[in-house]
């Protein structure tokens, strides 16, 4: 069975380095989800701002101090592009800012004599993250400084609850989630089109016919599927370390036991859908759909929490509680971050595993039924 | 390609004397599905292939003859009915037949983006065979098919006839006792299908037992040793080609004319009294039994008399074409 199992390794990665496309597009589309993601947390790290500065006191002086130094684990929290009055509301006019927050003329008199005073924020009225980042922003600075001067500012109190003991960069906290994403994704396609193409391709028949049964089949595919996906992981690895900062290099035993699981449970999916489908171009895209959804279940808790208020979103969001592979994900992110107490959350591995020899054995079942009525094609 | 010159494989395994290599005996075969009618693809269907000979199942196209090799290869399992192959049960000891069969299936099922011989070496060691032995097998059976030259190149630049050869080739990679060649010479060039033939024949020389389907009449009667033909799962008839023919003594006149629209302006001129067909440029006229040759020419040809010019004309025996026609009502060709 071994020399069987070899064989197919041996011939799936010759046909894969030959034809090339569907490996690629196990890389691709992971790697543009990077990418996409390291400029949605620039945004949000960074807020590009314009100020209009019309006094010129130390005060005002202060209060722009603040806002240039104002920063969180991902970095400054404003880019401050002018502080002249009649440039800043020329560039929010052009929509080269997102936000202009006015310091007014008798700022310094007004604080000095411990008069509230306004501070304008004019913002796009859409409601997204950069917005509500703007408002809360804005609102942080002016509480600094009214504590710098001992009151005379009115000051908004905003509550906020940690997740975790200490807070995570989003890079480290949506890095994960796009490593468990890439694996997950590049785990399914991989072994699912390896498995579909035999049946597109019309070579299935003496595959089945040989006397070392089907073992060596799925056997081969999982084998030969690990190889392009360790190489595919290798390069989003890389992708999330250059572009998130993602502490790739600080994955442990237990990440990479957590990451096999993880190959498993995709792999898993993947030859379900392929014995099912036996077309590998339904299968991409239905490999992207379920890597989404386990991108939300796994690791996008924080975000969906803001949305749900009812309906699928709330089930969604209540699932990532108690789904295997989000459990899973939290393990990952602790250790990558070295947050964790060095513990392994053992459910979450076995339960993703136990889904894994689930749809595993699905698969098997369902390719043998499949063989009655396909006449092994 | 010929025979006499070129290496031949291991020589196969001795076979119970008396003992027939495959036997299916009132075969019933209905496919189920939830949500659907079923299906009955085979009928009370029964044959018996002897060792050493070329059994040839003739059909049209979804008359079962690939469902047959299915049925004897263990991919299915009948209904009812009793299937037997080297003495095996196949749903029961399928990993111990599979060992001593091989197909060549009608799809070629190759792998067009390796070369031949990494196809053959694929199938070489999926399949068990000792890798000491493999690289000999594998120089023997390229060379029986005529493809070691080309055994470097890619699959994907194969002709079909050449992609053939290598299925034929892959499939006595392992030796088999007894072979199923489903439609071998699908879509092959002439010079493919002669040197397939030949290597067919060969193997029966070698006292291997082969079971090849065809749609092609003159396949059956030129390869099978036995042929039965097989029409919507169930057997029509099965014997020696000779045998086949004899059943039926019908002859047929067939006139030729210099063109199809010839042939069709001419037939009405015999529709009357005779059983007549147009056939590209051709009538074929069916000769009754009883009929007195000549005069029926000469009756036919005053007929014909001031239609189109006759290019010429010729009897013909009954062919396997004949034969299902006599027994089915229907061309093969339906």
């Amino acid at each position: 069975m071994w020399s069987a199992i070899r064989a197919m390794v041996r011939k799936d990665l010759t046909l894969s380095r030959r034809s090339p496309v569907f490996v690629v597009i196990t890389v691709l589309v992971p790697l543009v989800f990077v990418s996409l993601y390291a400029l949605l947390v620039t945004v949000s790290t960074t807020s590009p701002v314009a100020v209009a500065q019309e006094g010129g006191g130390p005060h005002s002086e202060r209060l722009l101090q603040i806002l240039r130094t104002m920063h969180n684990t991902d970095g400054e929290l404003f880019e401050i592009r002018t502080t002249d009055p009649g440039d800043a509301r020329a560039m929010f006019a052009a929509g080269e800012v997102g936000a202009v927050l006015t310091i007014p003329a008798d700022f310094d008199d007004r604080v000095s004599a411990g008069v509230p005073v306004e501070v304008p924020l004019r913002v796009y009225n859409i409601n997204a993250d950069g917005t509500k980042n703007f408002e809360l922003r804005a609102e942080g600075a002016v509480r600094e400084f009214a504590r710098d001067t001992g009151g005379g500012v009115p000051v908004t109190a905003v509550r906020e609850n940690s997740h975790f003991r200490e807070d995570m960069g989003t890079s480290a906290y949506l890095g994960t989630a796009l490593l468990v994403f890439a694996v997950l994704y590049a785990s399914m396609v991989n072994t699912g089109t390896l498995v579909a193409r035999e049946w597109e391709d019309r070579t299935a028949k003496p595959l089945v016919l040989s006397p070392v049964g089907n073992a060596p089949l799925l056997g081969g595919k999982w084998l030969s599927a690990g190889v392009q996906t360790l190489a595919g992981t290798v390069l989003v690895l890389a992708g999330l370390a250059w572009l998130l900062d993602f502490p790739a290099l600080s994955l442990g035993a237990a990440s990479w036991l957590g990451l096999f699981v993880l190959f498993a449970y995709g792999s898993a999916l993947g030859t379900l859908l392929g014995v099912t489908l036996r077309r590998s171009l339904p299968l991409v895209p239905l490999c992207v759909v379920l890597a989404i959804v386990h991108f939300f279940l796994s690791g996008y808790e924080s975000y969906l929490r803001g949305f749900a208020h009812g309906g699928a979103v709330e089930w969604l969001w209540a699932s990532t509680h108690w789904w295997p592979t989000a459990g899973l994900t939290q393990d990952l992110r602790l250790d990558a971050t070295g947050l964790g107490d060095g513990g392994t959350d053992w459910a979450a591995l076995g339960g993703t595993a136990g889904i894994a020899a689930l749809l595993t054995l699905l698969a098997v079942v369902r390719m043998r039924r499949q063989l009655r009525f396909t006449q092994g094609q | 390609m010929t025979t006499a010159t070129t290496p031949s494989p291991e020589p196969a395994a001795t076979l119970a004397s008396g003992a027939p290599v495959a036997e299916l005996e009132h075969v019933d075969l209905v496919f189920k599905r939830r949500g659907a009618e079923p299906f009955q693809a085979i009928t009370d269907l029964s044959l018996r292939i002897e060792p050493g000979t070329v059994f040839c199942l003739l059909g049209p196209n979804g008359s079962g003859k690939t469902t047959v090799i299915n049925l004897l290869s263990g991919l299915l399992g009948p209904t009812d009915g009793r299937v037997r192959v080297l003495g095996m049960d196949p749903s029961r000891e399928r990993s111990r037949l599979l060992r001593r069969i091989a197909l060549a299936p009608q799809e070629t099922a190759l792998y067009a983006d390796l070369t031949g011989r990494e196809n053959l070496e694929f199938h070489a060691a999926y399949y068990g065979v000792p890798r000491a032995s493999a690289r000999r097998r594998i120089d023997t059976v390229l060379e029986l098919v005529s493809l070691t030259e080309r055994a470097g190149h890619r699959v994907g630049t194969f002709s079909g006839g050449m992609q053939r050869r290598l299925t034929l080739a892959r499939a006595l990679l392992t030796e088999p006792d007894l072979l199923f060649l489903d439609e071998p010479t699908l879509g092959v060039d002439v010079q493919s299908r002669e040197s397939i033939w030949d290597r067919v024949r060969g193997l029966a020389a070698e006292g291997r037992s082969v079971l090849l389907t065809t749609n092609y009449m003159e396949e059956a009667e030129r390869l099978g040793q036995r042929v039965c033909i097989i029409d919507r799962g169930r057997r029509v008839v099965t014997g020696t080609p000779d045998e086949l023919k004899a059943l039926t003594r019908r002859r047929r006149l067939e006139l030729t004319y210099a063109s199809a629209e010839a042939a069709e302006a001419a037939e009405p001129l015999l529709r009357d009294g005779y059983q007549v067909g147009a056939h590209a440029h051709q009538l074929l006229v069916e000769v009754p039994e009883d009929a007195d040759h000549v005069a029926f020419v000469r009756s036919a040809l005053d007929r014909l008399d001031g239609g189109p010019t006759l290019v010429g004309f010729r009897f013909s025996e009954p062919g396997l074409q004949d034969v299902f026609l006599h027994f089915t009502g229907r061309d093969l060709r339906d």
